[in-house]
């Protein structure tokens, strides 16, 4: 019998194990495995027979309807979307023409976004959740009562299991493919590290439009362990979230760790429950995870890094006493590559360097991603056949030491990391030229606060286009996110010697006095840091 | 103690052009009605003018979503 690659194979078998385990649990609302899967085959039953493109997108996030809209599109054996819901509405519209998908799932927040004219770009099918606000000729998922697909449909490793949106230079966001096999890859090879059982309470702190959502929920469905979703609140202070769930799983972006060092909350043994913390996503500063360490004291703590083009994580680093330390940068090293990855340092020929000198991590595995959807261009330019085997080029600049443990060292391009969020400042300069009707204008990531950026900052030469309204317009267009905290108007913008635009002069006066931030804005990033 | 809370809130609304009209079991945040600039506003609004510590370990950011939360977090004895 050939094996059945639906990325929710597993669920099927893990909720004959154990039907009445709690599988998701949010708020005051939680879902047995036995319920989720029979949600899930209920979804199913109803999107089978209109599946003709096989993408289902997701209108929603951090609620149960969005995991079981998720687990029903798989089911059904077709690939699931997940549509931000920070998009606004032109985003939204553009993404739902160019996937045509055959369906959307929607929560409660995901109903409130279909305004009249994002219903015109959605699909005809719209599956809501009991407690999202009724739209025109949508279906309530409680009155899904045919159920005719008891197992999920069979999916072969070359199907596209999921699509995950990432910024992208060209000004529009990119959808990184992943076939089923990639991520069947990734979990067999991560599990046998996580080690998941049906005892494990799992804390879900991001959006199911981030890839690292992937890693809790499917391990998770594979082995029993429940889920637990954070909101956007919790994520804020998320110590009460952990202490009184006895959550036993942790998995976040750095930037969480700052945040609760910065509210004097860290403290030994705050979090004796914990015995596996994750964090990815940025540099994890030496000093902030070994403070995590003493609050988890019964918890290993390991930094994974990847990008979403290789499927999650591609190397994984277990903090040690003593720490394998990324000098230069005091950030805990990335670790040795997983596996099933090669990788190696590049100079920007293509030709691999030594070991110790610093170059592009260029990666290579059988869990690479497909590439981007409907651009064959840009697949073309960062993922490279190269004598018969495939390359994706990260961009991320690092070396390998003596030991064969990658050191991560910034970045080759304009991606930056904005509180987890990655993107690439030309994405935010193309709409905020739009906004402010001039080609002169850019974008800088700044300030810079161990290796992460803070927030952005937008210059413009349009002395006609207040800062305000340049937001404003860039609100329609962006998600708020992207959108620069300050704009400053000058009457042109210094130069460097190719006469491109000199980003490292304007983030020089940044740094000094003589553009120092207002009180006003000072208090802003205080939020902000706190946010 | 609600009232103040509440009157804290209407601003908090006011101020991001949102009508000011909400029952006391509303989901303030966890809808999207407000964002996590705003959390920040209201607890540190919290901490100085009711004392509510964001330092304790059972501090329960979840209590900030709804009045009637609200209400049971700034009259619990400090």
């Amino acid at each position: 019998m050939t094996q059945n690659f639906n990325i929710v194979s597993n669920l099927s078998a893990t909720a004959k194990n154990y039907p009445n385990s709690i599988a998701i649990s949010s708020g005051k609302s939680e879902i047995t495995y036995r319920g989720l899967v029979d949600a899930a085959s209920r979804v199913a039953t109803a999107l089978h027979p209109l599946l003709k493109s096989k993408r289902v997108g997701i209108l929603g996030s951090r609620s149960i309807g969005a995991y079981i809209g998720i687990a029903g599109a798989c089911w059904a054996g077709a690939t699931y979307v997940p549509l931000n819901l920070k998009w606004p509405a032109e985003r939204l519209i553009k993404l739902m023409g160019e996937l045509e998908l055959d369906a959307i799932v929607v929560d409660a927040n995901g109903a409130k976004l279909l305004t009249s004219e994002v219903l015109q770009a959605a699909p005809k099918a719209i599956f809501r959740t009991a407690d999202a606000a009724d739209v025109d000729g949508s279906i309530n998922l409680d009155d899904l009562k045919q159920n005719s697909l008891p197992e999920p449909i069979s999916r072969n490793e070359t199907e596209t299991g999921y699509i995950v949106f990432t910024s992208g230079t060209t000004g529009e966001p990119k959808g990184v493919v992943v076939s089923c096999g990639s991520l069947n890859h990734y979990l067999n090879n991560t599990e046998t590290w996580t080690e998941f059982t049906q005892e494990d309470r799992i804390a879900e702190a991001h959006d199911v439009t981030f890839d690292l959502s992937v890693h809790n929920m499917f391990l998770a469905w594979r082995s029993g362990a429940s889920l637990h979703l954070m909101t956007q609140l919790d994520m804020m202070a998320p110590q009460a979230f952990i202490r009184r769930r006895e959550i036993t799983a942790w998995m976040s972006v750095p930037t969480i760790i700052n945040n609760m060092r910065g509210n004097k909350v860290l403290k030994p043994d705050l979090f004796p429950s914990l015995r596996l913390s994750v964090f990815c996503g940025e540099p994890l500063p030496i000093k902030a995870v070994q403070e995590w360490a003493e609050a988890a004291p019964n918890s290993v703590v390991e930094n994974i890094y990847g990008p979403t083009e290789g499927t999650v994580v591609c190397t994984r680093q277990r903090l040690t006493d003593p720490a394998i330390v990324t000098e230069k940068r005091q950030i805990l090293a990335i670790g040795p590559a997983y596996p099933n990855f090669k990788i190696n340092i590049c100079d920007p020929s293509g030709a691999a360097l030594p070991d110790g000198e610093t170059g592009e991590i260029v990666i290579s595995s059988v869990q690479l991603s497909d590439g981007y959807f409907n651009r064959p261009e840009q697949t073309a330019e960062k993922f490279k056949v190269i004598d018969g085997e495939r390359w994706y080029f990260t961009g991320d600049l690092g070396y390998r030491d003596e030991n064969g443990i990658f050191h991560h060292m910034g970045r080759t391009d304009n991606q930056v990391k904005l509180k987890g969020n990655r993107i690439e400042l030309e994405e935010v300069e193309m709409h905020l030229r739009k906004a402010c009707k001039t080609d002169l204008a850019t974008i800088v990531a700044w300030p810079i606060v161990d290796g992460s950026a803070q927030g952005l900052v937008g210059y413009s030469t349009n002395m006609n286009m207040p800062e305000a309204d340049v937001q404003a317009a860039m609100k329609r267009t962006l998600p708020e996110y992207m959108v620069p905290t300050r704009i400053i108007l000058r009457e042109e913008l210094p130069r460097n010697i190719n006469d491109k635009v000199d980003r490292n002069a304007l983030l020089a006066e940044l740094n000094s006095a003589s553009i120092a931030p207002s009180v006003n804005e000072l208090a802003d990033l205080k939020k902000q840091a706190l946010a | 103690m609600t009232q103040p809370i509440r009157d804290f809130v209407s601003n908090l609304l006011t101020e991001r052009g949102k009508p000011a009209e909400f029952s006391d079991s509303d989901a303030l945040f966890t809808s999207g009605l407000l964002d996590s600039l705003a959390a920040t506003e209201l607890m540190l609004h919290l901490e100085s003018d009711h004392g509510v510590d964001l330092a304790d370990a059972d501090f329960d950011i979840s209590m900030l979503d709804t009045i009637n939360d609200l209400s049971g977090l700034v009259s619990q004895p400090a």
